[in-house]
């Protein structure tokens, strides 16, 4: 008997080639990024230094990478490229929050930060009442909001960059340069990989644990905009203006996301392990097994040490 | 971890879960320690052994990071006396005997770097050959009982033949990327097979690079420099004052010194061929190779006031006049040569001259005198006794209205009050008070005010006196009026607010004719006021500022740094032999196929990763269910896995 499955066995295939394995998207992925890539060489190439080169190669080796390594990405960046080109556009073509009421309720630097924030609260809430009901719906509702939130945290990044040079030319800089404008990015990019390992783990409850730290960076991020008027933009002190602010600061900020998300899953670890040493059933139950938990933290670190 | 005989894995082991490999290297196994047991060992040996130890590394890179905290939350290198006053003089003392003022320039600071380099040079050394050793060598053998070691491990039976069920084995690990080797013994196979080979690398890059950044640093951190200190052969000058020539040799560094980090405030038109490192309560002097000339300094700023870009226009000569190199120093652009650079770092006035007049309150008739300095002097004003300190010169001064007691609207939150100066004057008696004057008087409701800023100790906020313009803009106008009243009162007149009013009009009618009634009512209003805040003012004269040569010092920062390329590579190695670490795992498997009594084949498969040992879990078992479909296994057993949980 055994030996009729052995003999409708047949040889096993070769090893695939790493680009036998991309789908469709991919090549679009890929050809899409060459293609931007090659319009940003064509419009600006003329005027760019060598670390201009430099620092448009990490971000197109990074997204590639990125968006093949978890596809969401992909749409992620589709999502977040075109509301602010867009929003780049209408400035462009002199429309101002004044006159423009896209510009003044929803694609404004400022505006798509508070949506974000107010996203990203309400993402929390529902993955801390995920966390009791376990219900199926209301956790892809948190997935959902999350998602949200980064995006229009990421297009707020976007505009804002267009926007520091609207008005005063020679105040242009990419927005990582105060408390404000790097609580935007912690607040976008921790939510963002944490995703990534939601995704990959299938593990929503670890949501209950990482957005909480989220929130608490928005409520920050709230007190300094309400209280310390500090997303106005100014002008950058010369000691900042140097290229590295665009790589440093980003490079950073994977860091930290990792590490902070590492560090919360290390607490729902430690919850879990001694409610089950105690007897209790909830966080054993709802939490994903020690093994995954304990990977993710590995990855997470990983990660954010490279970075780092 | 399952595979670590080690009883130190406690609880905490889950923390640690990153170090494993590494104290898998260092921390001695069981059979390391029987081993060493046997051969005697001199005391060389334990020196090593003790150099060697993850343990030491460890406090040390815990020591290291204790004092980086200290060293950025106290902030470094203040003047003494800002340390005496917050930590009381106890405290003060103990303190700064333990360097924590400047943490990083203590001799202890660069011994426990000192250390860390040899523990960490020890330890490669050590470790080097039999991870070189691990990386050329793979095992093909392994007896059961090891693989029965290994994390997964599973044993079948098929009913195929002994050459079908290898050829099969093979074909699985291929099509899992891996090049699996064969021996064969007497009806025994053996297969090999691992990836990650060079994950030992990563060790070896990572703390090559730790070595090479520390013992980089360690050069450029000038030891020799340090230890003639703390031997006292170097002394740190602590008077600031003292002009170059003056300052003595003990206090002068070798102009040989291999690393060097100086400061120098070099105004516009000097040449410096020395510049200043801060030690302690003093400083040091560090003689350059050449001579540095400021030709000129230019600034830019933003509409807000905030400095945009600062440059220096600097020619290096050689000590015999020789012009070596000219060019521009932008922040974060500095200029170098021959492994000396030049960074701009600061700017300040340049000792600019000032031309000013003295108004005197008390002396009515008087006419104003002028006064002329630079900024740095001290000036007497005549022979009364009163001194008057040229503190600094700013050229530009776009303030928020709030620093001047004006009310910000949110369209226009600043003003621009033109240049202003800083002095100190102080009286006969030795009481002084600070002034800050500005040169463009600001408007309130169509009249111009001059801004006079004074406070009578240092460190708090100024008070203001706002003192009205004239029609042709100075302050000309009111002091003669004030002059007009003082007059009025010595000569006996009650103070009525007919004489007041009587004596402006005539004031007016001498001085400025032309002046609209209006204008007129507005001046008298507004000097009402003035007066009486006049009465607060703590000097007999205010000083206004006439006209100003500007002349700008740029403060430059002079480092030779050999070691600083050596740093870069070194965090290449260090950034590579984590990638290596972390994402190249050594995954081993090892298998034994023998031929079973039946004609069939038994199958015995264990393998282990170091890393990422969840997915090889899953790749495992993946594995073993192509295998089982492969061999057609009606049987197998697997390695018993605790429970979902890492455990020791």
């Amino acid at each position: 008997m055994a030996n009729t499955r052995v003999e409708s066995w047949t040889e096993m295939p070769p090893v695939q080639n790493w680009w036998a394995q991309w789908g469709l998207r991919d090549w679009i992925w890929a050809g899409g990024l060459s293609v931007a890539a090659a319009i940003i060489l064509a419009r600006y190439g003329a005027g760019f230094g060598y670390w201009q080169y430099v620092v448009l190669a990490c971000w197109y080796g990074a997204l590639l990478v990125a968006g093949l390594a978890w596809r969401p990405v992909q749409l992620a960046t589709v999502a977040v490229v075109v509301p602010a080109l867009f929003a780049v556009w209408l400035y462009s073509i002199g429309q101002t929050t004044g006159n423009n009421l896209l510009l003044r309720d929803v694609l404004q630097g400022y505006v798509a930060v508070l949506w974000m924030s107010g996203l990203l609260l309400a993402a929390t809430a529902a993955y801390l009442f995920y966390l009791f009901t376990r219900s199926e719906r209301l956790g892809r509702w948190a997935t959902g909001l999350t998602w949200a939130g980064v995006i229009m945290g990421f297009i707020g990044l976007g505009v804002r960059w267009r926007e520091t040079y609207v008005g005063h030319p020679d105040w242009g800089h990419i927005p990582v340069s105060n408390l404000w404008e790097v609580f935007v990015l912690f607040c976008a990019s921790t939510p963002l990989f944490y995703l990534y390992y939601e995704n990959r783990n299938e593990a929503r409850a670890l949501g209950a644990f990482v957005m909480p730290l989220v929130a608490a960076g928005v409520g920050f991020l709230l007190w300094l905009t309400f209280a310390q008027h500090m997303d106005r933009i100014e002008p950058l002190i010369p000691a900042l203006q140097s290229f590295w602010m665009k790589l440093h600061v980003p490079m950073m900020f994977v860091g930290y996301a990792n590490f902070t998300i590492a560090s919360l899953i290390g607490l729902g670890y430690l919850l879990t392990e001694r409610s089950r040493k105690r007897g209790g059933t909830f966080l054993p139950r709802v939490m994903p097994s020690g093994e995954i938990m304990d990977d993710v933290m590995y990855k997470a670190i990983a990660l954010g040490f490279l970075f780092l | 971890m399952r595979s670590l005989k080690n009883d130190t894995c406690g609880d905490y082991s889950l923390a640690l879960d990153c170090f494993q490999p590494v104290r898998n290297l260092f921390w001695e196994s069981e059979e390391d320690k029987r081993l060493q047991a046997a051969v005697e060992r001199p005391g060389w040996r334990v020196l090593v052994q003790f150099l060697g130890s993850m343990r030491l590394a460890v406090s040390l890179l815990v020591l290291l990071a204790i004092a980086s905290v200290i060293g950025t939350i106290l902030s470094q290198q203040q003047p003494y006396q800002n340390y005496a006053i917050q930590f009381g003089p106890f405290w003060f003392q103990v303190y700064r005997d333990l360097g924590l003022y400047n943490v990083y320039r203590t001799l202890w600071y660069t011994a426990i770097v000192a250390f860390l380099v040899l523990s960490t040079t020890t330890c490669v050394t050590r470790n080097s050959p039999r991870m070189l050793r691990e990386m050329r060598e793979f095992p093909m053998h392994q007896h059961e009982a090891a693989i029965l070691g290994q994390d997964h491990w599973v044993q079948m039976e098929s009913a195929l033949p002994l050459v079908q069920a290898q050829e099969r084995v093979l074909q699985v690990l291929r099509s899992a990327g891996y090049k699996p080797r064969l021996e064969q013994n007497d009806g025994d196979v053996a297969i090999a097979a691992r990836k990650g080979r060079y994950h030992r690398l990563g060790y070896f890059l990572t703390h090559l690079a730790i070595v090479v950044i520390c013992g980089a640093a360690l050069y450029n951190a000038d030891v020799p420099v340090k230890w003639a200190e703390w031997q006292g052969t170097l002394k740190p000058e602590q008077d600031f004052n003292l002009p170059l020539s003056q300052i003595p040799k003990t206090a002068w560094m070798s102009p040989h010194n291999p690393a060097y980090r100086g400061i120098i405030t070099l105004p516009e038109g000097q040449t410096a061929n020395a510049v200043f490192e801060l030690a302690g309560n003093g400083y040091l002097v560090q003689p350059l190779p050449f001579r540095i000339h400021l030709q000129s300094f230019h600034i830019s700023f933003y509409s807000t006031g905030m400095p945009k870009d600062f440059t220096s226009r600097v020619v290096l000569y050689s000590p015999e006049g020789k012009v070596l190199k000219a060019g521009e120093v932008r922040v974060n652009h500095p200029i170098s040569y021959e492994g000396v650079e030049i960074y701009q770092s600061s700017f300040s006035d340049g000792g600019s001259l000032l031309r000013m007049k003295t108004y005197l309150l008390g002396a009515p008739g008087t006419a104003p005198r002028v006064l002329e300095g630079r900024v740095g002097q001290t000036l007497h004003a005549g022979n009364s006794g009163y001194s008057v300190d040229l503190k600094n010169f700013d050229l530009y001064n776009i303030v928020p209205k709030s620093a001047v007691g004006e009310k910000a609207t949110p369209d226009h939150p600043t003003l621009n009050l033109g240049p202003s100066f800083t002095y100190i004057v102080r009286d006969p008696a030795g009481k002084g008070a600070e002034f800050k004057t500005y040169m463009t008087p600001m408007q309130r409701e169509g009249q111009g005010f001059f801004v006079q800023g004074y406070r009578s100790e240092f460190g708090k906020a100024y008070q203001y006196v706002y003192i009205p313009t004239g029609p042709n803009g100075g302050i000309g106008l009111f002091m003669d009026y004030l002059a007009a009243l003082q007059a009025a009162a010595r000569s006996g007149t009650d103070a009525s607010q007919a004489i007041f009013v009587d004596t402006f009009r005539e004031v007016v009618a001498r001085d400025a004719p032309q002046m609209s009634a209006d204008a007129q009512s507005r001046f008298l209003q507004t000097s009402v006021q003035t007066l009486l805040q006049l009465h607060d003012y703590p000097m007999p004269f205010v000083l206004s500022l006439r006209s100003f040569d500007h002349r700008w010092a740029a403060g430059l920062q002079v480092t030779k740094w050999p070691g600083t390329t050596v740093i870069y590579w070194g965090c290449v190695a260090l950034v590579l032999g984590i990638f290596i670490l972390f994402y190249i795992p050594q995954k081993r498997v090892w298998l034994r196929l023998r031929q079973g009594e039946d004609g069939g084949t038994r199958l015995l498969m264990g393998a282990s990763a170091d890393r990422n040992r969840l997915d090889f879990a899953k790749e495992f078992t993946a594995w073993t269910k192509t295998l089982e479909r492969a061999l057609g296994v009606d049987h197998a057993e697997y390695k018993e896995q605790e429970d979902g949980q890492h455990a020791c």
